[in-house]
């Protein structure tokens, strides 16, 4: 057999291509961009000293973390739960499993209008619902509430996705070693801690580090669902990197904030896999 | 009462599944005047078609959207799957180091929209694309080339060595054998990657609002988050939009939801 790595060439050179031409452009940019379509003039520095002291961009990063902080613990232990029931025998559950891809296909876009219309204060269903619990009736109008509903509808289309590939990993588990230890009279509890749990956790985290840096780069659900308000309380990098660069069409300074935006999604996979290694040494 | 909580359970979840979707299918069907009131679009009786008749008679040409929408990504699909062919089969035949090569394509599955943005934009400035349907498929294609070796490596990892190798003997060459005997013995799993490759560019949002500027050049995501209220959200055109670009997508993707599942999940390339 041939060997070598020239098949995988036609897809990684264009794949890897676009990620260094971009990060490279971005690079240039930050220290040579105007105004976007203008020519490229030398900044040195400019552009860098300016983000540093621009407080919406440091409270953005923080809102960036936030978000991944917020929906990736629900959607993990969600998608767990989900992928557990999916893996026993129950009557539903070529249903569930087919119903599990409905949000997981549908785009961001219309998920966030649906939301948006649910919660609205003048003629969303739940929002009167809230209302009549005394709850207040325009959740979107408030930053915690906007939080809420953002977080919501961002765990309901991505926890089915997350229990998908966790069924993956419990399907590997080789039944036998869980009835081992339910013959020899471990609790349910104790069999999926002590069997199932140390061969699906290696899933578990991967499927964590992948939603967490989905949800750094999340842009449509939060543009369309709050447009980053009330104010500016659920604005996150990207919608930010989006408003410098297409609101103000600062090009010098939209591509230090998405440089800044990369660094702070390497120190994010960085930290998860430092994590993981430290968890198993 | 103990064998009541499993059931009870996967109900709930089936519940909370379904029930937003069916939501949004339900309130397209309500006459417009039920948005006035909080509850009146989750019951629609009579049905009303109303909605739909706006979509497509209404000042905004939605037709096109989606017209565009379907050119933007079948020519993503097919120049993504394309380039994604080679790496699929050596890496379904672990002619290559599997792991390093899965590991490389996740991470640039994630590449950042945000640096992507400027440099598409100027770039596609400089040699006449922005705006056109043409650069934004280019675009898309680049960015699935990932998903694309994913989904088709595990569709081809189910078609046994042995029909390759039986073909080879009589002479063929290896290009040759990929695309007449590996692809059409791969054929459902080809079909699920190609569906997938296809609803991340019909979903895909960011890069159709910033690369395609014109109205008349939406894409139909764009065109539905787009869409022009007087003096109030025209809730239920919006509603019917998105079931016209939503509903045929998710029937397919139900019909061949055990392929998805498989080649989303890795399959026969990591087990």
């Amino acid at each position: 057999m041939r060997r070598g790595l020239g098949p995988l060439l036609p897809a990684l050179v264009p794949a890897a291509g676009l990620a260094a031409v971009a990060l490279g452009a971005n690079i240039v940019y930050s220290v040579a961009g105007g105004r976007l379509g203008g020519p490229l003039e030398w900044r040195g520095a400019a552009n860098w000293v300016w983000l540093a002291g621009e407080p919406r961009f440091w409270a953005a990063t923080g809102r960036t973390f936030l978000l991944v902080f917020l929906t990736v613990p629900i959607e993990v232990a969600a998608g767990l739960g989900l992928a557990l029931l999916l893996h026993r025998n129950l009557p539903l559950r070529g249903a569930v499993r087919a119903a599990a891809l409905v949000p997981w296909a549908l785009p961001a876009v219309v998920v966030a209008l649906l939301w948006r219309w649910l919660f609205h204060d003048v003629a969303g269903p739940a929002a009167a619902v809230l209302a009549r619990a005394g709850l207040g009736g325009a959740p979107l109008a408030t930053p915690g509430g906007a939080w809420a509903v953002l977080v919501a509808a961002e765990v309901w289309k991505t926890t089915p996705f997350v229990a998908l590939i966790l069924l993956a990993g419990l399907a590997a588990v080789p039944p036998d070693l869980e009835d081992a230890a339910a013959v020899d009279g471990a609790r349910p509890w104790a069999v999926f801690r002590h069997v199932t749990w140390p061969l699906l956790a290696p899933g578990v985290a991967a499927a964590a580090c992948l939603r967490a840096l989905d949800a750094w780069r999340a842009f449509d659900t939060i543009w369309v669902l709050t447009g980053g308000g009330p104010a500016s309380a659920t604005e996150t990098l990207p919608l930010y990197v989006y408003e410098v660069l297409f609101a103000r069409l600062d090009l010098g300074r939209g591509a230090a904030a998405a440089v800044a935006s990369v660094a702070g999604a390497a120190v994010l996979a960085a930290s998860a896999l430092s994590i993981g290694r430290l968890r198993r040494a | 009462m103990r064998r009541l909580i499993l059931p009870l359970v996967a109900g709930g979840a089936l519940g909370a599944l379904v029930v937003p979707y069916t939501v949004l299918v339900l309130a397209s069907v309500a006459p417009r005047a039920a948005f006035r009131e909080p509850f009146a679009p989750l019951a629609p009786v009579p049905p009303s078609l109303e909605n739909y008749r706006a979509v497509f008679g209404g000042d905004v040409p939605f037709g096109l959207y989606v017209r565009n929408s379907a050119v933007v990504s079948a020519l993503a699909t097919v120049l993504a799957l394309a380039a994604a062919l080679p790496a699929a089969h050596a890496i379904a035949r672990r002619r290559v180091p599997v792991v390093p090569a899965l590991a490389a394509l996740v991470g640039l599955s994630l590449l950042p929209q945000a640096i992507v943005l400027g440099p598409a934009f100027v770039g596609l400035r400089a040699v006449g694309l922005v705006g056109t349907h043409a650069g934004l498929g280019l675009l898309y294609a680049v960015t699935s080339i990932p998903l694309a070796v994913l989904l088709l490596a595990a569709a081809i990892a189910d078609v046994p060595r042995e029909i390759e190798e039986a073909a080879a003997v009589d002479g063929a060459r290896p290009a040759g054998v990929l695309v007449r005997v590996t692809l059409p013995a791969a054929a459902p799993g080809v079909a699920a990657a190609a569906l997938l490759v296809f609803l991340n560019a019909w979903n895909e949002f960011l890069y159709a609002l910033v690369l395609l500027p014109s109205p008349l050049a939406r894409t139909a995501t764009v065109g539905i988050a787009l869409f022009p209220g007087r003096w109030e959200v025209p809730w239920g055109t919006i509603f019917a939009a998105a079931v016209v670009a939503t509903a045929p997508l998710v029937a397919l993707v139900l019909v061949l939801q055990r392929r998805i599942v498989r080649g989303l999940t890795g399959g026969a390339v990591v087990g």
